[in-house]
């Protein structure tokens, strides 16, 4: 314990000893701000755009660059959804609900007081638990044959797409297996035998992911957000930021509450802040531990606002557990950062600890650093921010669409990448204007080798028997787990849950008005 | 009668569960073609280690993934109501669906014909001018229009100059295809510059100014000369700004 804290500050104090590392971190977390702050751009777009900008810095910038706009963006969001009641991001969608009527009220200060101070402390929980808990799944990872890696790449894109799709998990299913899809164009990696390449030369190493991404999430940003014209309120004064401490430490069990939901939404595959704000925000409402002291929910709660925001930035942590031990995006955004990783040589997954040992101690480095600037950023520069919230879409969305296309070609040098980047960015909106989820086609399209590669790989030893999958007890979790995801979404085994929950609830009433 | 928005997505649902249905099929038949036995460089192939097994697996469980789709939608519209469901008659775009075209034929143009063709900035500009110009000023409706019908012309004689211009010099194609982009993207520009001037819209016109030439202009420079990454085609200007900044560099 002591040798992992000694190299943590080891590793951070030659980070902060290279002035351009400070400045990194603060123009890219002030850039995530803005990122968060603008409605209509978001955290995985920014990320998208960033990654093509640290191509030529070695990892440690590149981190810091990157986790500084993913952490500000988060914390961005939550600036128009109390100013204008726009959530900048979807994550900051739940912020608006309380923080709204504390900026009508003249609270906007206190509001984004609260905001700064939660979203830090969300942020530093999260790391605490990414760093207890990382190394622990990445043994526990290491243990696992070519069959469990095939059955938890199945099972990330089924649970991805149960969760991202609203009220239609077939719609979540199909997202994911057409980035599976997506995912087979190229040389097969075992025989180099070309599949779906259209005899295009360029399609013989698979899709490159930065412009698949970059084509997923930001061309259907781009089309949404001018083609429905928002037309942005103007934003609510306010005050001096103050940081509220002694506001948030009356409220310890909320903040511990809200990081626990974070974190925990955080790991699981594809979802990511938007649900955990949501959550948490439900869970503090359900609890309502302040009734009488502050405004009822709905009219400016302080615990409601503290939970949303402690939640979303706790996720972050969250989401970089299963990316780090597992190679498994927990989010949208950590999707993005996957694939910035890859290109900086890093892979991640359970056999970076044995690889790069210090690698996790440098992402908890880098995030202590990102929360920091996220928090002077937040105190200091809100004002400029909320100048910007002005500028009208349809002028920064063409802008961003030159970003995006920059960001795609620079890459590769190649315009083959926006030749790719554009049908995916169509397609992606089809899919989105048809309510089809676009996270698990990312998941899908970024697991697809793991699966590809370990089914044939574990058949192969097995010589094509599947019988000895249901030798592995891990496997045979994960074999069970996917069943039941997929068994709950018909009809009659959603009556047996539900007149089971009915009989639970029914039992657990009536135990209750006995005791 | 208009269908209310319960009975379009069921709607939409069993049109993308059909459309889905044969993709699904056309990866099977794809996947059934990739050697399953034999041979293939040199390796004795089996059916569990064939490049051919993880397509079959995707297309088979979307093809029962979209039948369900098909078959949820089915019920909720009545199955009565699918035969009926017009599938053929294109109707009236409102005005949101409209914009996306316009957008996605914008980005078409500037993707597919400018940039392989245009140098890129001049590209860019045109591209950005008729973009923000469109949706930042919506009421000019002819000017508007006009850009479209600008950004198209100069689309269709970029492509021309590849397709039919024979060029030993790849900088030589793109300066011909300048020739009359750059014309263009001025004429285009004056067009907006009066109709604001007419307008009295001299703030909007500083804000277009930055958004679609300045900020553009200093992203291609930080891209070019700090990251040093080489423009997707450099032509007049990024030749002439190349000039300048070697003349400044090497005296």
């Amino acid at each position: 314990m002591i040798e992992q804290f000694s190299l943590f500050f080891q590793i951070l104090w030659e980070i902060v000893s290279n002035p351009v590392n400070i400045l990194i971190v603060i123009g890219a977390s002030f850039l995530g701000i803005l990122f968060g702050a603008l409605p209509g751009l978001t955290a995985t777009l920014g990320v998208a755009l960033l990654t093509t900008l640290t191509y030529g810095l070695d990892v440690s910038s590149a981190l810091l660059a990157l986790l500084g706009l993913y952490v500000g963006a988060i914390y961005g969001g939550s600036y128009p959804s109390i100013l204008i009641n726009i959530p900048g991001t979807a994550a900051a969608a739940a912020s608006a609900v309380e923080g709204y009527p504390m900026a009508c009220r003249g609270e906007g200060g206190k509001a984004l007081g609260l905001t700064t101070t939660a979203s830090m402390i969300g942020t530093i929980f999260g790391l605490l638990i990414l760093v207890l808990l990382a190394p622990l799944i990445a043994s526990i990872a290491l243990q696992f044959t070519s069959f469990e890696f095939f059955l938890l790449a199945i099972f990330g894109i089924l649970i991805s797409g149960t969760l991202t799709s609203q009220g239609n998990a077939i719609k979540g299913w199909i997202a994911g297996f057409i980035g599976l899809f997506l995912a087979m164009v190229g040389r097969d990696p075992l025989q180099f035998f070309p599949r779906f390449t259209f005899s295009y030369p360029e399609l013989d190493s698979g899709l490159d992911i930065v412009p698949v991404l970059i084509g997923a999430f930001g061309i259907p940003q781009i089309i949404k957000v001018l083609s429905e014209k928002q037309a942005l309120a103007k934003a609510r004064q306010f005050g001096r930021i103050i940081p509220e401490v002694k506001a948030i430490f009356r409220r310890a069990k909320t903040i511990l509450r809200s990081a626990m939901i974070g974190v925990g939404i955080g790991s699981v595959p594809g979802i990511g802040e938007d649900i955990a704000g949501w959550v948490s925000y439900g869970a503090s409402k359900a609890k309502d531990e302040k009734k009488g002291e502050e405004p009822p929910f709905g009219e400016g709660n302080e615990s409601g606002l503290i939970a949303a925001e402690t939640a979303n930035n706790a996720c972050i942590g969250g989401a970089l557990i299963p990316l780090l031990t597992l190679g498994i995006p927990g989010s949208a955004p950590a999707a993005m950062l996957l694939g910035a990783l890859m290109l900086h040589g890093v892979n991640p997954g359970p056999t970076l600890a044995v690889e790069k040992p210090e690698f996790l101690m440098e992402v908890t480095a880098v995030m202590v650093l990102a929360s920091l600037a996220m928090f002077g950023n937040g105190l200091f520069l809100a004002k400029q921010v909320v100048k910007l919230l002005q500028i009208p879409a349809a002028l920064f969305m063409p802008v961003i669409a030159l970003l995006c296309v920059l960001g795609s070609y620079a890459l590769g040098l190649s315009v083959f990448n926006l030749m790719l980047m554009l049908p995916i960015g169509i397609l992606a909106y089809a899919m989105i204007s048809m309510n089809y989820p676009i996270s698990p086609l990312v998941i899908g399209l970024i697991l697809g080798p793991m699966a590809d590669e370990n089914l044939r790989r574990a058949l192969l030893t097995t010589e094509g028997n599947p019988w000895p999958m249901f030798e592995r007890p891990v496997a045979v979790l994960f074999f069970i787990a996917i069943i039941i995801l997929v068994l709950q979404q018909t009809p009659w085994a959603k009556k047996v849950l539900g007149s089971l929950k009915n009989r639970l609830m029914g039992n657990g009433s009536s135990g209750g008005e006995a005791s | 009668m208009a269908e209310s928005s319960d009975q379009q997505s069921p709607r939409k649902d069993f049109i993308s569960g059909l459309i889905l249905s044969l993709f699904s099929v056309y990866v099977l038949i794809q996947g059934a073609q990739y050697p399953l036995t034999g041979a293939y460089g040199g390796v004795d192939n089996a059916w569990y280690v064939s490049p051919a097994l993880m397509p079959l697996f995707i297309g088979l469980v979307l093809l029962i993934l979209s039948l369900f789709l098909m078959g949820k939608a089915g019920a909720a519209l009545g199955w009565s109501a699918i035969g009926k469901v017009d599938f053929w008659t294109v109707k009236r775009f409102t005005e949101t669906q409209w914009s996306v075209v316009q957008i996605i034929a914008l980005l078409a143009a500037y993707v597919l014909c400018l940039i392989p063709n245009v140098d890129f900035l001049v590209a860019s500009w045109l591209f950005l001018i008729c973009l923000s110009f469109r949706f930042f000023v919506p009421e000019a409706g002819a000017v508007g229009k006009l850009m479209f019908w600008l950004i198209g012309g100069a689309s269709l004689w970029a492509l021309a100059i590849n397709v039919v211009g024979a060029f030993d010099e790849e900088s030589r194609r793109v300066l011909a295809a300048d020739t009359l982009v750059l014309p263009i993207l001025a004429f285009g520009w004056a067009q907006v510059w009066i109709y604001l001037q007419g307008q009295g819209l001299q703030r909007q016109r500083r804000q277009l100014l930055w958004a679609t030439v300045l900020i553009p202009f200093i992203v291609v420079l930080i891209f070019k000369f700090l990251l040093l990454v080489p423009m997707p085609a450099e032509g007049s200007i990024l030749l002439i700004i190349d000039w300048i900044y070697f003349g400044i560099r090497h005296g």
